[in-house]
């Protein structure tokens, strides 16, 4: 009964989607002009169409999980705290991916790449300090070459610098 | 048109072509980067090059780009190209099985053989395929389109509605950023984060890259590696290959005919063909387990879309995807006009393009037999040095093909989307194919009314776009269909 | 201060970690990028022999990267969000630093841009398919588009470009009005050209090269002959049809720009070696042959750049209001 309440509640989550698209177009769109009209300037068509067909999928799907008794097949949705602390590994290195984004852009591949590697290494629960710190000097050198100097594609050099 | 006395080819053509499939190999490996991206960075050096020397280790890259994401599709689940996303369908099930040896085998040799049964397509078909391709002007392309949507719900193992949700959630995806048409930003929450649209590359990075980092490391035997033996592929994969002969054929058939429509591609090749594929055996539920028919399917026909790609780009001066329209540059750069004329004026330049683009698919089998023991070796270290190195692979290739640091940030969406819709047991593919066929959908919908004048109709007078539509809502109505009711339907027939 | 101190320390680290010297920081320091605003093709050629010859000239290959999305938008953002310093060059084409601007969708204008130098540009025609003997002459296709309004189809690119725009209002001056099919990728556009679903077509000098033999134009966007535009054939105003554009305005062009702030060191490096690309007649002849005509740098200078912003955006907005026209009328 619980997996049945997460699959609902998830298809609810999917509903939005349709449910913004057609907000954008009353609001953004009709304001400016592109709700409706000919196929050219009616921005709104299309991605009105899908929306509807979205949503027919969606409640049919709905219905489906309601009807639905024996509910096997589905590994369910168990979605509690405890379950929570089991992925704390993928979630800090989830984390820690969102940092280097950042830090992707503001100080550069050369700076943040091998912060990553050890962090990521750290995390991961490898202790071997020397192996770390040659790995990810030696990725971040590797990966720098491959893409720097033979793909002569340009890493950033971090915006923060100017 | 032409005469087929092109033999023996020259020297620095065999080298060039050699040197540029293996660029293509390395490059289509790498998560992210793809053929384009190899021949763009190749264009520099090929035009102070020899004519077809220079056009050689462009299509060397072409072919060689578009087999090389599927070594890590099927080894890791991580396309390196888009083009590979459909090629994992059946290639990494068939590596979770121990079958890693097969698949890769089987991939490298449809591949070829899929590049080589194009190019006859090419080098015999020119005139007939490019004045076919003529005939589909916008209501076809939509309805060509359609197909594709409808290939989403063929694709889908198990559930039909819960693929068509995912791809329906891509078509909306693929209508953030600016209107095709109107100069107006669509779902962008006035952000300029999102008036570009989602790139397509970051996308397919978090949706297959990313999410399946998360989780190995969710699995847990971080010290362990992959424990892929380390494999030498032998010859008779081509054999086994061979004995799926009419699948090769179809799937290459298909692959042509698909890339010699101007803007149509590679991807929706290897979807299509892998629906075919599925919608033709007698064993249809093993498509995603692990049939090695959809792992053929689906590089035959890729790679035979190259040589489809080349018909209108050599005989219309028409590109037929992106990696054309930088081969038709570097013919201008190189002092030719191409264009129909090309034919007459420069027979020696299009007899080196076709034999160049035959040598290249061998090169490709010989490469590919040759270096699958290197990937190997590459995808059995450790998961704790493999897991981090892809994640800033990840991030890397993305940004070498966007250039942009803000659409790193669809790689952990993406991700995260992923790892939920598998949670809830969603297909992954169709958000792949989804935002590929959505602008060829859209654009020629709107542009076929307009064209009309707003009256639908037009979608029904025509016989190519009728067929092709009156077919897909056929295929789309079985495929929804209760599967008891169709066995009991099946069984009544026999009675 | 605290700031700074880090700063300072994170300088340090990341000429450490590259290997490079922070003495005598002499521009450039490291690869200067050209941000190119559409997908590789030719335009992205003639990008490219720029960039190469231009890279000789400061020492370094100087790498083009396309960044794509919004009509340009995405890459003008993507060097007006970086820091002014010289290292990202703008290849500024008309759509996203006119077009865009001038209908409210951008938060710069123009003027935010610092320019190096003009490059190249495209001129335009009127052709038909070569066996269309409906159309004898550039008279003949207005009269029909007279008698039958928006019956006849063309295409001149995506709906909002100069192609279209050009075209738009000679039909509006000659009161002839033809519906136009929008396609963002040319050549799907010549196909249905070619294949006989659009009636005419405006083609750029590269269609016009790659076609020859296929095609007849009726008339040579233009307010001179041949000219810049590389298309031999009669103009409108031959047959007492006016143009209404003039100059740049009639022809796509690009120019490379960096953010406004670019220290002047930076700027005099970047614009000197541009300019010795530019006069070198290999670079004129590779862009001449990729079916662009090369930009004279004498005219097309860091000096006239504000002048050439103003005088293309007033024509724009008469072309806004021949497109707005033609869709009033034809549908």
């Amino acid at each position: 009964m619980n997996q049945k309440l997460g699959k609902l509640a998830f298809l609810a989550l999917l509903l939005c989607i349709p449910l913004f698209v057609f907000y954008d177009i009353a609001t953004r769109f009709a304001a400016e002009g592109v709700a409706s009209g000919s196929a050219e300037n009616n921005a709104a068509m299309y991605p009105r169409l899908v929306a509807l067909l979205l949503l027919f999928l969606i409640l049919i799907q709905g219905a489906r999980t309601l009807m639905d008794r024996s509910d096997s097949a589905g590994r369910g949705a168990n979605l509690s705290l405890a379950a929570l602390t089991k992925y704390r590994r993928s979630v800090a290195v989830f984390f820690l991916f969102l940092l280097y984004l950042s830090a992707f852009r503001w100080f550069g591949f050369m700076i943040a790449t091998p912060l990553f590697l050890v962090s990521v290494q750290f995390v991961l629960g490898y202790r071997n300090v020397i192996a770390t710190v040659f790995y990810s000097g030696g990725v971040t050198i590797a990966i720098w070459f491959a893409f720097s100097k033979v793909l002569n594609l340009v890493l950033p050099a971090g915006d923060y610098f100017g | 048109m032409f005469d087929l006395t092109w033999f023996p080819v020259g020297l620095s053509q065999i080298a060039f072509t050699a040197l540029g499939v293996f660029i293509g190999i390395v490059i289509g490996v790498l998560p992210g980067l793809g053929p384009l991206l190899g021949m763009v960075l190749l264009t520099p050096f090929a035009m102070y090059m020899e004519p077809v020397a220079g056009l050689s280790l462009l299509l060397g890259v072409f072919v060689g780009g578009t087999f090389g994401g599927a070594v890590t599709a099927i080894l890791l689940r991580i396309p390196g190209t888009p083009i590979a996303a459909a090629t994992l369908l059946d290639g990494y099930p068939m590596a979770v099985q121990g079958r890693d040896r097969e698949a890769l085998g089987l991939a490298v040799s449809a591949s070829a053989i899929g590049g080589v049964i194009g190019g006859l397509y090419l080098v015999f078909g020119v005139p007939v395929l490019a004045s076919l391709a003529l005939r589909f002007a916008p209501p076809e392309y939509f309805a060509l389109a359609a197909a594709g949507i409808v290939c989403i719900a063929v694709v889908s193992r198990g559930s039909t509605i819960k693929g068509l949700i995912v791809g329906c959630i891509g078509l909306l995806i693929a209508t953030i950023g600016i209107d095709p048409f109107a100069f107006f930003y669509r779902f962008n929450v006035d952000t300029q984060w999102l008036i570009g649209g989602v790139g397509i590359v970051p996308l397919v990075l978090g949706l297959f890259a990313v999410s399946e980092m998360l989780a190995q490391i969710q699995a847990g035997n971080l010290n362990t590696s992959a424990g892929v033996r380390s494999i030498r592929i032998p010859p008779s994969a081509i054999l086994d290959t061979l004995k799926s002969g009419i699948n090769v054929i179809r799937s290459s058939t298909i692959g042509t005919f698909i890339g010699a429509l101007p803007g149509a591609g590679s991807v929706i090749a290897a979807f299509v063909s892998y629906a075919a594929a599925k919608a033709a055996a007698k064993d249809p539920d093993s498509f995603g387990k692990g049939n090695p028919d959809g792992v053929i399917a689906t590089e035959a026909s890729n790679n035979a879309c190259c040589g489809g790609t080349l018909i209108p780009s050599l005989a219309l001066a028409l590109p037929g995807d992106p990696c054309t329209a930088v081969l038709l540059a570097a013919i201008l750069l190189l002092g030719f006009i191409p264009g129909p004329q090309l034919f007459t004026d420069s027979p020696d330049l299009i007899s080196g393009i076709f034999s160049s683009y035959m040598v290249a698919n061998v090169f490709l089998l010989f490469f590919g037999l040759f270096l699958v023991p290197v990937f190997v070796w590459f995808v059995n270290i450790r998961r704790v040095f493999l897991v981090p190195a892809i994640l800033v692979l990840c991030v890397v290739g993305s940004y070498g093909v966007t250039n942009s640091a803000q659409d790193l940030w669809f790689i952990p969406i993406f991700a995260v989307l992923a790892l939920v819709l598998l949670k809830f047991d969603y297909p992954l593919a169709p958000l792949t194919i989804a935002p590929v066929l959505g602008p060829i959908l859209e654009e020629n919908f709107r542009r076929s009314l307009i064209m009309s004048a707003d009256d639908y109709s037009i979608f029904l007078t025509r016989p190519i776009c009728t067929t092709i539509l009156v077919v897909s809502a056929a295929a789309l109505f079985l495929s929804l269909l209760p599967e008891n009711a169709l066995k009991r339907f099946a069984k009544r027939g026999t009675n | 201060m605290a700031k700074n101190g880090l700063k300072m320390l994170l300088t340090a680290g990341a000429f450490a970690l590259a290997g490079i010297a922070p003495a005598k920081a002499e521009f450039p320091e490291r690869q200067v990028q050209v941000i190119f605003p559409w997908s590789p093709g030719v335009a992205y050629a003639v990008s490219q022999v720029v960039a190469d010859r231009m890279g000789k000239e400061l020492g370094q290959t100087m790498p083009v990267n396309s960044v794509t999305g919004a009509s340009g938008v995405k890459a003008a953002l993507n060097v007006l969000n970086s820091p002014a310093n010289g290292y990202k060059v703008f290849d500024g084409y008309v759509a996203p630093i006119l077009f865009a601007p001038l209908l409210g969708k951008t938060p710069f204008q123009c003027e935010d841009f610092e320019p190096l130098y003009g490059v190249g540009s495209n001129g335009f025609a009127i052709g038909v398919r070569k066996d269309d003997d409906r159309f004898p002459d550039l008279p003949a296709l207005i009269s029909m588009a007279k008698e039958n309004p928006g019956t006849l189809k063309y295409s001149g690119a995506a709906d909002i470009s100069i192609p279209h725009m050009v075209a738009a209002l000679m039909l509006k001056n000659a009161n002839a009005p033809a519906r136009s099919v929008p396609y963002n990728d040319t050549g799907e556009g010549w196909k249905d050209f070619i294949s006989g679903e659009l009636d005419f077509m405006v083609l750029n000098s590269g269609n016009y090269k790659a076609n020859k033999d296929d095609i007849r134009v009726l008339a040579v966007m233009s307010d001179r002959p041949m000219s810049e535009n590389g298309i031999p054939g009669p103009l409108p105003k031959d047959y007492g049809i006016e143009l209404g554009v003039e100059g740049l305005a009639a022809v796509g062009w690009n120019w490379w720009v960096v953010k406004k702030g670019t220290p002047p060191e930076a700027l005099d490096k970047l614009r000197s070696a541009m300019k010795a690309a530019l006069d070198d007649p290999a670079t004129q002849q590779k862009i001449n042959d990729l079916g662009f005509t090369p930009l004279p740098p004498e005219t097309f200078n860091p000096g006239f750049y504000t002048e050439n912003c103003r005088r293309v955006r007033s024509q724009l907005e008469a072309g806004m209001e021949a497109i707005k026209w033609e869709k009033e009328v034809t549908r």
